[in-house]
């Protein structure tokens, strides 16, 4: 679902934040992508979700070749991604339902079917109490929980996450893997970055490790071995 | 890697909806949706849209107004040109019978409609009736008056001034004509101020579009640069520009309609106030011609309004927007 060929990327005036990238993620694939902060994991899941131009090489995301891309159909390929982002981007001026539901909106859902999905990603994060609040009334591991909800609520075909669990305690960080890994077995492929060491031991996930934009290691993952 | 099992309920999915297909809202209800969003933006903002609004209310009347003052005009010269006619006065020694052939002549010219002849004995009559001097005037040996023949124009033949002249002209050619006179010169002033109006309209309506645009093109973009985070938010998760276009575009037309309707108000009242004077102004030049109806040019100020809104919001949210990048 997401193959990268020799995927390089330097941004103007920096130094290259990816260099010759080759990475394939199938089908019900669950990856973690760790490193160093400044290693080039935001720039990954940036270019696979098209906010940036690879510099070079070949990416192909949901069968779609990214190069090839217009920016006219940019728009339902994001469509088709669910994305956490490392600094949540929720929308402070409308509540947590609505930012769980725009997604939904944009993609033109029936509004009673829009609700049923927005407070079951909701229940699924345990912020359905909340679904009335501002994001800004929320804790910073809240906000991420919005995040997620709002990533996975148009069930994607392909979950992106960037940090996902960084203002987590344990436990939460637990069940938020637990959701994912849900996802995983009905076929959504996810790509995760995170620096929670702990977190990726302890799931046994197939993990990336970056270095300075290079894949120094592709562990695979112990748990589907068989 | 365990096997993907696509017969499994996407976890998110509630239950019931067992496709990733799910129902959709029609356009017409997004279209429904976008459009109560930006009147309700439009009334939070209650002091800005009237402000708006007025502008372009007044600017709008500008050339309406011109426009009506032209129509006026013309309304009351075609009135008055009814009366239209050249005056040919035979030289003296024309008889009758010399009279009736210029009357035949004229008749074959463009534009004469009708004459009427002036006998000289019964203009002498007439002349020395209103004047009260019967006697001092019966007492001249001969009739110092000449055959006058008056002309009336053809209303069917264009302009009728430029007819005037140009039949005056050609009769001026007549044998037995002494002179020839064009009554109502001043209509043709009149004429050419109308056509200057005309013209003005045109050049200030112009000029009233592409301020009209301007303004409103710029309060679109403050529009998009003040819900920018929203933009940017909606293109990360996938909106198109299209999608987060329509909004600011709604926003637009409804201002552009709102400004043209009162545009079309103010017209209706001022051309109410003026209506008695202009036709006390029109009975003085003798025209019974009231203001024509401007019920087309009121209603064709709203969508007038409701279009320019449209294209200034069209051009500056996709500019904005294309600028809000993720
Ligand atoms: N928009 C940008 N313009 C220029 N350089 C950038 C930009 N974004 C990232 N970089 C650079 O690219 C490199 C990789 O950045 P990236 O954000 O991908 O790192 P990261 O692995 O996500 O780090 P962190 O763990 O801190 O989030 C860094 O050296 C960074 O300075
Ligand atoms: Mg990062």
């Amino acid at each position: 679902m997401i193959t990268l060929d020799r995927v390089s990327k330097r941004y103007s005036g920096g130094q290259d934040a990816l260099a010759n990238l080759s990475v394939s993620l199938g089908r019900g694939e669950f990856a973690f992508v760790t490193g160093h902060s400044g290693a080039g994991k935001s720039t990954l899941l940036r270019l696979v979700l098209g906010l940036e131009k690879a510099s070079g090489g070949r990416l192909v995301v949901n069968g779609r070749e990214l190069g090839a891309l217009s920016a006219r159909d940019l728009p339902a390929h994001r469509r088709e991604i669910g994305t956490v982002f490392q600094d949540h981007q929720l929308l402070n001026d409308r509540s947590v339902f609505d930012n769980v539901a725009l997604p939904l909106e944009i993609s033109g859902l029936d509004p009673r079917e829009s609700q049923r999905r927005v407070r079951a990603a909701l229940d699924k994060v345990g912020l359905l109490a909340k679904e009335k609040a501002n994001p800004m009334a929320l804790s910073g591991g809240e906000q991420q929980r919005v995040g997620i909800a709002r990533a996975v609520v148009n069930t994607p075909r392909i979950i992106l996450a960037d940090e996902p669990t960084g203002n987590l305690d344990p436990e939460l960080s637990a069940e938020i893997m637990a959701l994912f890994a849900q996802f995983r077995s009905v076929g959504v492929c996810l790509l995760v970055a995170s620096h929670d060491r702990t977190l990726i031991d302890e799931l046994g996930y197939r993990t990336l490790t970056l270095e300075q934009g290079r894949l120094v290691d592709d562990s695979s993952s112990r748990r589907d071995k068989p | 890697m365990s096997p993907a099992q696509p017969e499994r309920r996407h976890p998110n999915q509630p239950t019931g909806s067992a496709s990733r297909k799910a129902k959709r809202v029609s356009p017409l209800a997004v279209h429904w949706r976008e459009a109560t969003r930006a009147a309700q933006r439009l009334w939070r903002a209650r002091a800005g849209t009237a402000a708006t609004v007025l502008l372009i209310g007044i600017a709008l009347l500008l050339p309406a107004l011109v426009v009506s003052l032209q129509r006026a005009l013309q309304a009351g010269l075609q009135g008055v040109e009814a009366q239209a006619s050249v005056s040919v006065y035979l030289t003296l020694e024309s008889s009758n019978d010399d009279a009736i052939q210029v009357s035949e002549q004229i008749l074959t010219l463009d534009g004469a409609e009708s004459i009427e002849r002036i006998d000289p004995d019964a203009a002498l009559a007439a002349l020395a009736a209103s004047l009260g001097l019967a006697d001092s005037l019966a007492a001249l040996s001969s009739n110092p008056l000449p055959t006058t023949l008056l002309v009336s124009i053809d209303a069917d033949a264009g302009a009728l001034s430029e007819t005037a002249t140009a039949l005056a002209a050609s009769i001026r050619g007549l044998d037995g004509v002494d002179s020839v006179a064009v009554e109502g010169a001043w209509l043709q002033r009149l004429e050419a101020l109308s056509s200057l109006l005309a013209r003005a309209a045109r050049l200030l309506g112009l000029l009233v579009g592409v301020g009209l645009l301007t303004a409103l093109g710029n309060t679109i973009r403050l529009a998009v640069e003040e819900r920018r985070d929203e933009i940017r938010v909606s293109k990360l998760i996938g909106a198109s520009d299209a999608y987060v276009a329509r909004p600011f575009l709604y926003t637009g037309t409804f201002l552009g309609l709102a400004g043209g309707l009162l545009a079309a108000l103010l017209l209706l009242i001022v051309v109410a106030v003026l209506t008695s004077t202009a036709q006390t102004l029109f009975g003085l030049y003798g025209s019974s011609a009231t203001l024509p109806p401007l019920a087309t040019l009121g209603l064709a100020l709203t969508p007038l309004g409701g279009a320019l809104g449209w294209t200034a919001a069209y051009v500056a949210s996709h500019r904005a927007i294309r600028r809000c990048e993720p």
